[in-house]
């Protein structure tokens, strides 16, 4: 891949999820000076085999047997998630890249350079089938590490807006959603998605055991508030007003005086 | 009744393409919002009259609210009174020292819409107004002729060259990009400004509030000291967190903007402008009319509910729609003190499209330094522009 104008677009591919792929990773400081180190395209591949092994062929699938789409959403640790969304893609899924931490050019939170490195490395062997179902890739390391003096926190987390609606992928007869997650459990800002979905009647679907089985999302913490997003991103740690800074819109104390209006 | 149109849709190749150039050319990275795209596939076409108002307004808008910040700041001072703000941030915000109202490289955007009155004006973003991305780029990115449309300005480029004048930043200086680190919409935005400094020579450091010191007017990051700092961090949420004290009560110099917008960014201005006789002619002439919204407007009140310190149009709705449950939590919000709300006379925008396609505008105009340096679209097919709402282009046409 030449550039990350090149490469998003490979893994943004022509269909009707291309437009939810999250450009923040490509447009940043996707470069050669990023690509360096990781594992090539054959080892990826290899690991998103050993882990999607775990999970009975017939459940990740992008069709149901009774003719319904399955979405998958993959929250698993950088490249693993963008590996495993590769190898979707050759079960009739569009992997959709909706990691979006930014890449500064020293001392982040979060590294992102193994995701590019596999973007790069993956994306000619992209092969998207003709009306795929949608598989969200998430990182789920972007609520790791420590910001300290001299750090740049790039920590993220993902929003409902990011997604589809249920209505969208209802539209397009996704009645399921299967969630591939490690460790597996549901995050709270992820949850904040799914519980949408399952509101509107789309299955949320644990695919670990032997038979799947259907997760209960419950509402996570300021679900549907309006202000969730500035809460959510700027509330994650006390004492800092950093990406995660503190819980910056509420007011805690007093009241309105004046006598105005 | 204003000359504003939309021009027509660009193919869906033409527009892929202009899509991709948006977001890799145009750092355009938060491009897709739930099932919408944030990029617009019309461009907004003024008449060079209407062009030449939203100027000549914008420049008396610009005047008239630095007078505001420091007029009200001026009254906020004296013992005994009136506030409008929670005890906390209203102490923070009147002891605010006199480098909190510099007006050196003080950048505003002003947001119009054309309603069959004329233009009028929805808000001011004194404090962090941000879309200088697509402001800057869209205009040359536009994949269609052209000829005889003309632009309206490259405002980050005017911003970043009006910064350098105004504080006197040579070759090697250091400047702090301070934002919410975890906002990659911000992080776009940054990444723009850091290119144009570097044109200059200077190198531009993205940083958290809490990566910064401040020491007596100064300002260091990783303990070396910074020329200059370019605030996109919400100045509110500043103003209401604990841990914001600091930016207040040591105010540094050489920073753009300065924290006494908060004065003006606050919805609520125009009402206590009104109480204590501070005259905004302008204000008064395109602002729909403006007042503290009360318990008893929320049963029976036509007019908009707004919070004072929204920035992308959230929670904005007309009152005698709002469900049982948000009215409650806005009642909750003035009982309680835990939010403040304005309520103003509704617009009703002029549809630019059709009964079956409504369409309607915002053009958001920059000034900076008094000199209106150009502006961009927002299109919407919903009643209100806000988060919804897809940006476009700008184009002045004869």
């Amino acid at each position: 891949m030449k550039d990350g104008r090149e490469c998003f677009e490979a893994w943004a591919g022509d269909h009707e999820w291309s437009d939810w792929t999250k450009p923040t990773l490509f447009a940043g400081a996707f470069g050669p000076a990023d690509t360096g180190g990781g594992r090539s395209a054959d080892e990826l591949l290899a690991a998103a085999r050993a882990m999607l092994a775990r999970y009975a062929d017939s459940e990740l699938s992008a069709r149901g047997a009774d003719g319904g789409l399955n979405a998958v959403v993959v929250d698993l640790a950088g490249s693993d998630s963008i590996a495993v969304g590769a190898l979707l893609a050759e079960r009739g899924f569009a992997p959709v890249v909706l990691m979006n931490g930014v890449t500064p050019p020293t001392n982040p939170v979060v590294d992102n350079s193994l995701i590019i490195r596999a973007l790069a490395e993956l994306a000619p062997r992209l092969a998207v089938s003709r009306n795929p179902s949608p598989a969200f890739l998430l990182d789920s390391r972007r609520l790791e590490g420590t910001p300290a003096p001299g750090r740049y926190d790039n920590r993220w987390i993902t929003f409902p807006q990011d997604f589809p609606s249920a209505g969208r992928l209802q539209a397009a007869r996704v009645k399921r959603c299967l969630v591939l997650a490690e460790p597996n459990r549901v995050a709270d800002d992820l949850a904040h998605v799914l519980r949408r979905w399952q509101e509107a009647g789309i299955a949320i679907l644990d695919p670990t055991g032997p038979t799947p089985t259907r997760l209960d999302v419950k509402p996570p913490p300021w679900f549907r508030q309006v202000f969730y997003r500035s809460l959510a991103i700027s509330g994650m740690r006390p004492n800092s007003f950093g990406g995660f800074g503190a819980m910056i819109p509420i007011v805690t104390s007093g009241g309105y005086g004046g006598g105005f209006g | 009744m204003p000359g504003c149109a939309v021009s027509a849709r660009l193919s869906p190749a033409a527009f892929r393409r202009y899509r991709l150039d948006a977001i890799f050319q145009g750092r355009k990275w938060d491009a897709q919002i739930f099932d919408r795209s944030a990029i617009a596939d019309r461009a907004l076409l003024l008449a060079r009259e209407d062009w030449l108002e939203l100027e000549s307004a914008v420049t008396l808008l610009y005047a008239e609210t630095l007078q505001v910040e420091r007029r009200l700041h001026e009254l906020a001072r004296n013992e005994g009174s009136a506030r409008y703000l929670p005890r906390r941030a209203w102490k923070r915000l009147r002891s605010l020292p006199p480098p909190a109202f510099d007006g050196r490289a003080r950048l505003m955007r002003f947001d119009f819409h054309p309603t069959e009155e004329g233009w009028r004006l929805s808000e001011v973003n004194s404090d962090v107004p941000g879309g200088l991305n697509e402001a800057s780029s869209f205009h040359r990115l536009w994949p269609e002729p052209t000829v005889g449309w003309q632009v309206t300005g490259d405002p980050a480029r005017a911003y970043i060259g009006h910064v350098i004048e105004a504080f006197g930043l040579d070759a090697g200086a250091r400047v702090g990009l301070v934002h919410a680190t975890a906002y990659s919409d911000d992080w776009q935005q940054m990444a723009l400004f850091q290119a144009l400094l570097a044109d200059f020579g200077v190198d531009a450091i993205g940083v958290a509030p809490t990566g910064i010191e401040l020491r007596s007017g100064g300002i260091c990051e990783s303990g070396r000291p910074l020329d200059a700092a370019l605030r996109f961090f919400p100045g509110d949420w500043l103003l209401f967190a604990s841990a914001g004290a600091p930016w207040f009560e040591r105010h540094p110099a050489n920073l753009s903007n300065p924290l006494g917008a908060l004065y003006s960014q606050n919805k609520f201005f125009p009402v206590a402008c009104a109480a204590l006789g501070v005259e905004t002619p302008t204000w008064a002439r395109y602002l729909p009319r403006t007042f503290r919204l009360a318990l008893a407007d929320l049963g029976r009140s036509r007019d908009l509910a707004k919070p004072c310190f929204g920035r992308v149009g959230e929670d904005i709705a007309a009152i005698n729609e709002l469900n049982g449950r948000s009215k409650l939590g806005i009642a909750l919000d003035l009982l309680l003190g835990r939010g403040l709300w304005v309520r103003q006379e509704a617009f009703r925008g002029l549809n630019l499209g059709s009964a079956a396609e409504p369409i309607r505008a915002c053009v958001g105009v920059y000034c900076v330094g008094g000199k209106v340096i150009g502006g961009y679209g927002r299109l919407t097919g919903e009643r209100f522009v806000d988060m919804r709402a897809t940006d476009s282009p700008v184009f002045v046409v004869n």
